[in-house]
């Protein structure tokens, strides 16, 4: 059975080339454009993998993943935070707020699929 | 496969063609035999003449052999016509068969006519199929690689989109700066117009507020220069 990815980013095209690439290798993606959408969007499957974004409006990626910890079901959720912020005290509380991996914009398809096939796995 | 069964139906044919030949052969030979009865037919009959003329000249001793003699003459006159009607007949027979031979060799040309056409139409759509495939397989082979082309353009526009996202966030970054600068020359003219002395612009706390938005390496090399921006995280780390 296909695994299903949540992709969070504010950006619609963006969001639709990140999906077209996971869809392509063979995954069932869900949608959502900031951290509010993704929170709401999470029942609606069942959700084995997140690629989230930190820069958005409403609520951004890091207050996001944070939320998602909480929640029973997706504290073990492996979550890829996607983000032009490469500064190390920000992967740092990314990290301690629960994200598996931490990529820095511009990735690759390539890199981005390695990444999810590589979580997707464990 | 086809081709091979109508083949081997023609070679039937044939074989069967030579069967009647040979069966016109053997009426041949019929013909000539109910002939050769009809011929002794003939010669017995000129013989009970002879010997009907011969009984007469013998007066009343050969009236006993006159009467055989009539009655050798009856038969040879029946053998000659039994040898006529097995003539008749066998005419009969052979040109029924002649027919047969003729019908099915005509009937044998337009198979071979036909199975030639059959050859050739068959040979030409085979050919056309196999154009086709070719042209199908080189189509595919377009195609696949029109695929793999416009795959790097997906991924050129993924990474070309990222970094219109950077660009985005910084200008957005500036922009909000400048509105906040905006507000506090307001603020500056109002006190101006009011005869309040205004503090100058102290532009490090101004700066070090600035640099708390920033999100990208770019924009700390920018104010603090390479060596005070930080170390750049790696393109992915896992956790």
């Amino acid at each position: 059975m296909s695994k299903t990815i949540l992709i969070v980013d504010d950006s619609l095209s963006l969001r639709q080339l990140v999906s077209m690439t996971l869809k392509r290798a063979g995954y069932e993606v869900v949608e959502a454009c900031d951290g509010v959408d993704a929170l709401s969007k999470l029942g609606s499957a069942k959700i084995d993998l997140i690629v989230s974004d930190v820069n958005m409006p409403n609520m951004d990626g890091l207050t996001f993943l944070k939320e998602l910890k909480q929640l029973k079901n997706h504290k073990f959720t492996p979550v890829i935070m996607l983000t032009t912020e490469s500064a190390e005290d920000k992967m740092k509380e990314g990290q301690h707020s629960g994200a598996r991996a931490w990529m820095v914009k511009p990735f690759k398809p390539e890199q981005m699929l390695a990444a999810v096939t590589k979580l997707t796995m464990g | 496969m086809i081709m091979g069964s109508l083949k081997g139906t023609l070679a039937a044919k044939e074989t069967l063609m030579g069967e009647v030949t040979r069966l016109t052969q053997f009426t041949d030979e019929l013909q000539r035999m109910a002939k050769d009865v009809a011929q002794i037919a003939a010669q017995t009959n000129l013989l009970a003449l002879n010997a009907a003329i011969e009984a007469a000249r013998a007066g009343t001793a050969g009236r006993g052999f006159a009467v055989v003699a009539a009655e050798v003459r009856k038969l040879s006159e029946l053998s000659g016509d039994t040898g006529k009607h097995i003539s008749e007949k066998v005419a009969v027979v052979n040109a029924a068969m002649l027919s047969v031979v003729q019908n099915s060799q005509q009937y044998a040309k337009d198979s071979s006519e036909i199975l030639l056409s059959s050859e050739t139409k068959i040979g030409r759509v085979l050919d056309q199929f196999r154009n086709a495939v070719s042209g199908l397989s080189e189509s595919a082979g377009i195609l696949n690689s029109h695929v793999g082309e416009i795959r790097g353009e997906i991924s050129d526009v993924l990474v070309n989109l990222q970094f219109q996202d950077r660009v985005s966030q910084i200008l957005t970054h500036v922009s909000r700066d400048m509105e906040k600068l905006n507000a506090y020359l307001a603020d500056i003219d109002q006190r101006w117009s009011a005869g309040q002395i205004h503090q100058p612009i102290d532009a490090s706390s101004w700066l070090v507020d600035l640099a708390k938005g920033y999100t990208t390496m770019e924009q700390r090399v920018n104010q603090f220069g390479t060596e005070k921006a930080g170390k750049a995280v790696p393109e992915v780390t896992f956790f």
